[in-house]
């Protein structure tokens, strides 16, 4: 579809984020997937050496590991701003299930729909912003004609 | 500095101002040149084509309007009326005859943008062949704009002083006859 | 017949034990075109047609929960100590522990024999209200100096208000771990959820570590606001009289500087505010009285030292601050 037809955005962050201090959005990753299936097989793997690790390098985000009779391995992942974002990682390797948690983590929470302005600020112009009389001189007395003389 | 309220400073910088040419003595591509540019908004950092950010632009002083060389003659204004044998060619003389206000309009309408914003921007050109202004006008005016061409002065606009001033390139003569 | 009938019972039982002897869902399973499928859905439908969307359900009663591992999370996600005993007090609100004892009532518990040992967040709820009003005033009043008492007023009041507390604590994921009776979470309750942690953080880091939570959590509110978004200021002329006279300056004379389109649906002027000769401020406006307001709120602004090009609010981490202290101290 179109940008106009699809939904779009501005850039913003959620609660001003990095000004004060910069907040992990990520608050819970839940990781569902087989244990028998041959599509889970990155995942088995990644949940033997990878996710312990994850899970210590990011204290703020709770990891949740349920194995579950289901025919596609999910990650699904909640974010501060209640979104919830759900990846496929069927047929993935261990490294690449890794790859997936590190974006989820590093993405905020807010829809992945289309940007309108790759820029924004809330203070923008310090010296004032242009209106029709900045940079104009007074002009010095009446503006002509001010009498009918010369006609 | 201009800590404005939002609406404030929006409504500021988005209204349309009225500008004042005086035409008299000035070749009228000139005067259409400076027109054009301000009737499209092009003069303002805030242009867009699509925002409509175009100003007033009033000329005065048409039938005073001076073109150079011998274009009053030799410059040919066409058109057709549509009808059979109906083109039709009048010289800039006549044409301004005719109509004074004819000469800077047309100048103005070939110069703007061919898009359906020329109709609007002519709408906003206002063209006086004197020097008189309706009064609301004259209240709406905020610059008025430097002439383009300077205009020379006569011999007889020159005090004799001036004239006696006024360096000699050479003294002829006595018996030199001056043609 | 009787060695056909004793077949087809023999096949009837080997039949049923096959049944009940085979677990493995390939022999049972049934995969064709579900005859029930399309009549089960279409009453579904029906059903979500009459009744609506189910009604939401709190994150705890969804699979995947663990509440002491999320209390963890929420504190080290905020790089903050808190102590996990004062915060799980703080999440709880007087409204959940009634509605328990409610159910406990019902269910035919003995309050005596299992009473409940929960305690309440409503005195956490009080200290971080006061923290958060103590440290939002002293802040405003160090930043701008000039500002009166009802714009101190007016900025606090509007920082601590019920819509921004809970749009804070929302995006914070206090919603989740708040233990309040009804869902969602109203704001109120809410509201006195974020002073209780806010209380808690108070009690187990100190009164600093809280004052930097809560400027760099609701004072961050304040960027891209206006100063009269806040305060609101029926009459700014008369109140920059009042400031003039206060510091005695000479009160102010409205001269229109600058006009554009007069007779127009759309003009423009720009008033300016002389105090003695010396220019104040000017502003733009519709009309001109549009305008002078304007210019009078353009004054005050200048007056209080919120302007647009003022010096930004300083939000360096805690370990710099202290650096450039120490450094500051040692020269």
């Amino acid at each position: 579809m179109t940008s106009r037809g699809t939904p779009s955005r501005f850039l913003r962050s959620v609660l001003q984020n990095g000004v004060g201090r910069y907040v992990c959005q990520l608050k819970r990753v839940s990781i569902i997937f087989s244990k028998k299936a041959q599509g889970s097989l990155g995942v088995r793997d990644f949940i033997e050496e990878g996710v312990v690790d994850f899970a210590k390098n990011n204290p703020g985000t709770v990891v949740y590991v349920s194995p579950q009779p289901c025919r596609v391995p999910k990650i699904v992942a909640e974010y501060l701003n209640g979104n919830t974002k759900e990846e496929l990682v069927t047929n993935k390797t261990s490294q690449q299930v890794l790859e997936v948690l590190t974006k989820l983590t590093d993405q905020s929470g807010l829809d992945i729909i289309r940007i309108r302005k790759p820029f924004h600020t809330d203070s923008p112009s310090i010296q004032g912003k242009w209106h029709p009389f900045t940079n104009r001189p007074p002009s010095a007395g009446f503006i002509r004609p001010q009498n009918q003389h010369a006609e | 500095m201009s800590s404005f309220s939002r609406s404030a400073q929006q409504w500021a910088t988005f209204a349309r101002s009225w500008f004042l040419i005086d035409a008299r003595m000035q070749p009228p591509g000139k005067i259409a040149t400076m027109c054009s540019v301000r009737l499209q908004g092009k003069h303002k950092p805030i242009y867009h084509a699509l925002s409509d950010c175009g100003d007033h632009v009033v000329v005065i002083n048409s039938k005073h309007v001076a073109f150079s060389g011998n274009k009053w003659e030799q410059k040919v204004y066409s058109s057709h009326t549509g009808f059979p044998g109906g083109f039709k060619q009048v010289t800039a003389a006549q044409l301004h005859h005719k109509d004074p206000k004819a000469v800077v309009r047309l100048a103005v309408y070939g110069m703007l943008p061919r898009n359906l914003h020329r109709r609007t921007m002519m709408q906003r050109l206002h063209i006086f062949p004197e020097d008189e202004l309706p009064d609301d006008i004259r209240a709406n005016l905020t610059e008025e704009l430097p002439q383009p061409r300077e205009i020379p002065r006569k011999l007889s606009e020159y005090t004799q002083e001036e004239i006696d001033a006024f360096p000699r390139l050479w003294i002829p003569p006595e018996d030199y006859k001056m043609k | 017949m009787a060695a056909g009938y004793m077949l087809n019972r023999s096949a009837l039982t080997l039949r049923l034990q096959c049944q009940l002897v085979s677990r493995s869902p390939s022999l049972t399973q049934v995969r064709e075109k579900k005859r029930w499928m399309k009549a089960y859905t279409h009453l579904m439908a029906k059903k979500l047609k009459l009744e609506g969307p189910p009604p939401p359900k709190p994150r705890w009663q969804q699979p995947n929960w663990d509440y002491h591992s999320e209390v963890q999370a929420f504190s080290s996600r905020l790089h903050e100590n808190f102590s996990l005993e004062l915060l799980k007090i703080a999440f709880i609100n007087p409204c959940y522990l009634q509605a328990e004892q409610d159910r406990r009532k019902q269910l035919g518990v003995d309050s005596e024999t299992m009473a409940l040992a929960l305690k309440d967040n409503l005195q956490l709820s009080e200290k971080g209200a006061g923290l958060t009003n103590s440290f939002l005033t002293d802040w405003c009043r160090t930043s701008f100096p000039n500002l009166p008492h009802e714009g101190v007023e007016c900025i606090v009041g509007h920082l601590t208000s019920p819509s921004v507390v809970t749009y804070v604590a929302r995006n914070l994921g206090i919603e989740d771990l708040t233990m309040s009776a009804e869902f969602p979470v109203p704001d109120e309750v809410l509201n006195s959820t974020f002073m209780a942690v806010i209380g808690a953080l108070e009690e187990s880091g100190g009164a600093e570590r809280a004052a930097f939570f809560l400027r760099d959590f609701l004072l961050t509110q304040l960027i891209g606001k206006d100063l009269f978004d806040m305060w609101i200021v029926v009459n700014p002329m008369g109140l920059l009289v009042e400031e003039l006279t206060k510091r005695n300056l000479p009160l102010p004379e409205p001269r229109l500087i600058r006009s554009a389109g007069a007779s127009t649906v759309l003009p423009l002027y720009f008033v300016g505010l002389y105090s003695d000769t010396k220019l104040l401020a000017q502003g733009p406006g519709e009309t001109l009285v549009g305008a002078e307001e304007e210019a009078a709120r353009v004054a005050l602004r200048k007056l209080y030292g919120y302007t647009e090009n003022r010096r930004p609010f300083d939000f360096s981490p805690q370990q710099q601050r202290q650096q450039m202290l120490l450094q500051s101290v040692s020269q």
